[in-house]
């Protein structure tokens, strides 16, 4: 004759002192229990899918697509302070981003891209010259905030450095440079951020 | 970078290695639970890219209630669920050839698969999690957002389903 008690105990009614004892002198339960512990056993090794490189590459392009649409703008109150180095830098950016509009397809070639790559090396040549020049001001801040800005260069820094790596194997690849643009102008927005706080504070 | 307070410090700024690390620690389980909910890899695919979608638009909101864990699974179950929802269908898996040719109890963990697809979502969920996972009753009560009473039901439940089909498959075995 079947015995409920092993499924009162799976829902809980009974406790495990007294589910042993039973189990000591019932084998309807004991059965139960053994099938249980079976089921258990086979639904563990049942064959399971494995997160793999391939779907972190398609997951870490959504995210950068995503990142790129939402991207968090800070608030620009103390632009106006930074002018001249925003155009000395846009100056640079123009004629980049007209090569993009040029041709917005995913796939760059030929004279095109000679154009963007030479562009590319002006923009992160005149970013690096305006970090230059930001350093002493980061130097001089308050440490929380100064640390605060590291992080978030530091954070842009490896976009821009993963970026360059993605574009070593596939230069062509007319995305990749957009994110890396996205990324370049994040950080000279971070930098004037940081020159125009300065000068906030006279 | 191994605390998790500094990871999530890092997704908020959009950094995609502490979404790598997030994705290194938890990726396997995350897609394993999908697979066993949605039925099929490819579909546990597209809600695990969901998953990391929405932790980017919502990990500024997350301020530590809960463990992070509990906050990542629940995140991902609504997105299965409701994938699940959306498809009002079960699914059923297939399992793969070589697997067939080495395991002696194919036949039966191919019904095991189907039978646990064929289960109500939030029964397989909340098996899926006890039986795979290995989470305690509390901490899936914590991450499906139910009372622990209700999860030890929808366990109960799918436990007696999946254990009558051994018991079954014995009966025609000794037969």
């Amino acid at each position: 004759m079947s015995c409920d008690r092993y499924n009162a105990f799976l829902k809980g009614e009974i406790d495990p002192d007294s589910m042993a004892e039973h189990l000591d002198h019932c084998s309807s339960c004991r059965r139960a229990k053994e099938m249980d512990e079976r089921l258990l056993e086979l639904t563990s090794c049942l064959p399971s899918p494995e997160a793999d490189e391939k779907l972190w590459y398609r997951i870490r392009g959504a995210l950068l697509q995503e990142r790129e649409q939402h991207r968090l703008r800070p608030r620009w109150t103390q632009l106006a302070a930074a002018a001249v180095l925003l155009l000395a830098v846009g100056i640079l950016t123009h004629p980049f981003r007209t090569a993009y509009s040029q041709d917005s397809e995913a796939i760059l070639s030929g004279s095109l891209l000679q154009r963007v790559e030479k562009l590319e090396n002006q923009h992160l040549k005149a970013i690096e010259d305006l970090q230059g020049k930001i350093e002493p001001v980061l130097n001089g801040m308050d440490g929380d905030l100064a640390r605060l800005y590291r992080e978030r260069l530091d954070v842009i820094d490896d976009q821009i450095a993963e970026c360059r790596q993605a574009l070593e194997e596939n230069p062509q690849n007319g995305h990749i440079r957009r994110y890396l643009l996205a990324a370049l102008q994040d950080k000279k927005e971070t930098l004037l951020e940081i020159r125009s706080s300065r000068t906030g504070r006279g | 970078m191994t605390n998790e307070t500094t990871i999530l410090a890092r997704c908020r700024q959009g950094d995609l290695k502490a979404f790598r690390w997030i994705f290194d620690r938890y990726g396997d389980s995350l897609l394993r639970l999908g697979n066993r909910i949605l039925g099929n890899r490819e579909d546990a695919e597209d809600a695990l890219q969901t998953t990391f979608i929405k932790l980017l638009r919502s990990i500024s909101a997350f301020r530590g209630e809960a463990k992070f864990s509990t906050y990542l699974y629940r995140v991902h179950l609504r997105v299965c669920l409701d994938a699940c929802r959306s498809r009002k269908q079960a699914m059923f898996l297939q399992l793969d050839g070589r697997e067939a040719c080495i395991h002696p109890d194919y036949e039966l963990k191919m019904q095991l698969e189907r039978a646990i697809a064929a289960l109500p979502p939030r029964q397989k969920a909340c098996f899926t999690l006890f039986a795979v996972e290995g989470m305690s009753q509390k901490e899936i009560a914590a991450v499906m957002n139910l009372a622990i009473g209700s999860v030890k039901a929808n366990i109960f439940q799918a436990r007696s389903k999946l254990r009558a089909l051994l018991e079954n498959d014995e009966k025609e075995i000794a037969v």
